[in-house]
């Protein structure tokens, strides 16, 4: 009993936490719940002091972008939040129970507890943590892809003279950029322009084509949908200059940054990349050490 | 003793696989199909890097086969359990690992000509006016590389189905980019097309082939050394192998395991070196889509 009381208060802590999260973040309203209270705060505006200060820190706006659940399951193509919760809840549930068990089996067997108690919360929190990671993980795999499309249809609407979309109400299947989207062998970008859920991150109604394209790059955070809105509307809607040349120059320079981006990450990884070699040198002097060990013990060589 | 042990072994697994997959209750009469399902991802990565290395699906096929028959020759001569099963996991899923850098190397020189080659497509078209006898005239000539990719543009019916067969033979998201960027430019005024082509396309393409060329050039240097390291490794082993008492150490429980712990080591620090050095797979077009969606764009 007296063991009991530390894993029991950090399980409450950790379930507290976690209910605290989810609540903040829309996990167990519905939809419609949750967008009134959306409309609520945009009209009332009482946000806090520190929704403000966050809102103004570029590293706060950062760290917010990584756990906001919502987006996140919306960029992973998830679904909504509380399928999320659901998920949590049931990788923690299914973790505490195995370990459980596990320390029930062992118990019972008189080979006392494989597990520590205070361990089963720890792993019930890793869990969690893992569930949530590899939704950070597919997110930022989907987005990578989706960029790469959007940038691959640059080049066309350049060639072939075409706005990326007709109307500012919404993508249809007739508009060139959801039409090329369908043409790719991933569907990751047309799955997220196909549907209308980057609604439930913005429902403010786009008044010009930019707008729409913007609204969507900022719901799924893809900058290169903001970018493609500039040209959209430095070419259309400003009837500035040649509409291919800002296509085709979009194009250049998405592929210009995405160069210098290799380039500095790949020379920020040098040096980095020799730790894993050390690991190659460290199988050779396993087998060499073990090898000598061994013969020593047995006569030698 | 050991050989005999290990055959036995390898062929339970493969009965107890054969009878696990056609005797699964329920779904006797779809196994074939699963399989096939199951197999389609490995198999079209097997075709795109026979064809990364210019050899036909066929011989390729028979290459890895014949890899896996030395493989298994070899483990079965050093009488080490742990030996044969690493060396027939090399000769099998090591194999695309080891041969990666020749295929990219080859692919990266393919690239570089087809970039000249769309340089000489733009300046025929200055001259003649027509990109269809542009790319008929270039693919009767093709520099060496391309010699196999510019066959459908010679032997297709028309154009456009060769561009379709070029994309689909090269099995390559940066060809399948070309093809789809001369696809729309068909429905394009040559004139207008001979200076999009000279002042963005041609630049943006040769843009995306130093980036990856770049990437190429980082994983290369780490590979060459991970297989220098892994050969030095094979090298000691297989001398250890020769001495009496280290051949008794690699056969005894603890060799095996120190083998193990060594192999683990080896190829989880490969797997480290990849995800530092990862890069996004390329997006790649389903070119015929593409050709029908351009058809409906162009009309719109």
């Amino acid at each position: 009993m007296a063991d009991a009381w530390l894993p029991s208060l950090l399980l409450v802590i950790i379930a507290a936490v976690a209910a605290l999260v989810l609540v903040r973040n829309g996990a167990v309203m519905t939809a419609e719940t949750s967008s009134i209270r959306r409309v609520r705060r945009r009209l009332v505006r009482d946000q806090g002091w520190w929704a403000v200060a966050v809102a103004r820190n570029p590293i706060g706006r950062a760290l917010q972008d990584r756990f906001a659940i919502r987006r996140l399951q919306l960029a992973a193509g998830r679904g909504d939040a509380q399928a999320f919760a659901r998920r949590v809840v049931r990788v923690a549930a299914v973790t505490v129970a195995a370990c459980s068990v596990l320390d029930a089996v062992t118990g019972l067997a008189g080979d006392g507890l494989m597990i520590a108690p205070i361990w089963i919360p720890v792993a019930g929190a890793v869990a969690t943590a893992l569930s949530l990671a590899g939704l950070q993980r597919e997110a930022r795999r989907r987005r990578e892809i989706a960029s790469l499309q959007v940038a691959k249809t640059l080049l066309l609407f350049g060639l072939l003279r075409v706005p990326p979309v007709h109307s500012p109400d919404a993508l249809r299947p007739g508009d060139p950029l959801l039409a090329l989207a369908r043409s790719m062998r991933d569907r990751t970008l047309a799955e997220m322009l196909g549907s209308d859920r980057w609604r439930q991150m913005n429902d403010t109604k786009p008044r010009s084509r930019a707008e729409l394209l913007e609204a969507v790059g900022a719901a799924y955070r893809l900058p290169v949908l903001a970018q493609l809105a500039q040209v959209v509307r430095a070419a259309q809607e400003y009837g500035g200059g040649d509409p291919a040349a800002e296509y085709l120059a979009a194009a250049r320079s998405f592929t210009a940054q995405r160069l210098a981006d290799a380039r500095v990450r790949l020379g920020s990884r040098t040096i980095t990349v020799l730790v894993p070699m050390v690991g190659l040198l460290a199988a050779i002097f396993v087998v060499i050490f073990s090898a000598v060990a061994f013969a020593s013990a047995n006569g030698g060589l | 003793m050991i050989e005999l042990l290990f055959f036995e072994v390898l062929v339970i697994i493969c009965l107890i696989a054969a009878v696990f997959v056609w005797q699964r209750p329920g779904a006797p009469a779809d196994a074939g199909a699963a399989v096939s399902r199951a197999a389609a991802p490995f198999l079209d990565a097997e075709r795109d890097l026979a064809a990364s290395l210019g050899v036909p699906f066929g011989a390729w096929a028979a290459i890895r086969l014949a890899l896996f028959a030395v493989a298994l020759l070899l483990g079965v001569i050093t009488g080490v359990v742990v030996i044969a099963v690493l060396l027939l996991l090399v000769g099998t899923l090591g194999v695309p690992w080891l041969v990666e850098d020749v295929a990219s190397a080859r692919r990266s020189r393919a690239y570089r000509s087809l970039m000249a080659t769309v340089r000489d497509v733009a300046n025929g078209l200055q001259r003649i006016g027509n990109l269809d006898a542009v790319l008929r005239e270039v693919a009767q000539h093709p520099r060496p590389e391309l010699r196999d990719l510019l066959t459908p543009l010679q032997t297709a019916l028309s154009i456009e189905e060769g561009l379709l067969d070029m994309a689909e033979r090269s099995r390559s998201a940066f060809v399948e980019d070309v093809c789809v960027l001369l696809l729309a430019g068909r429905t394009r005024d040559p004139r207008e097309l001979v200076h999009q082509l000279h002042d963005h396309v041609v630049p943006e393409l040769e843009e995306d082939i130093a980036l990856l060329d770049a990437t190429r050039a980082a994983v290369a240097v780490q590979r060459r050394s991970a297989q220098m390291i892994g050969a030095v490794l094979a090298v000691l082993i297989g001398a250890f192998n020769t001495v009496p008492v280290l051949h008794d150490f690699l056969i005894s429980v603890q060799g095996e395991v120190t083998l193990v712990i060594a192999a683990m080591i080896f190829a989880g620090s490969i797997a480290i070196m990849g995800a530092l050095l990862r890069t996004p797979r390329a997006a790649r077009w389903d070119v015929r889509l593409v050709r029908a969606e351009l058809g409906r764009i162009g009309r719109g």
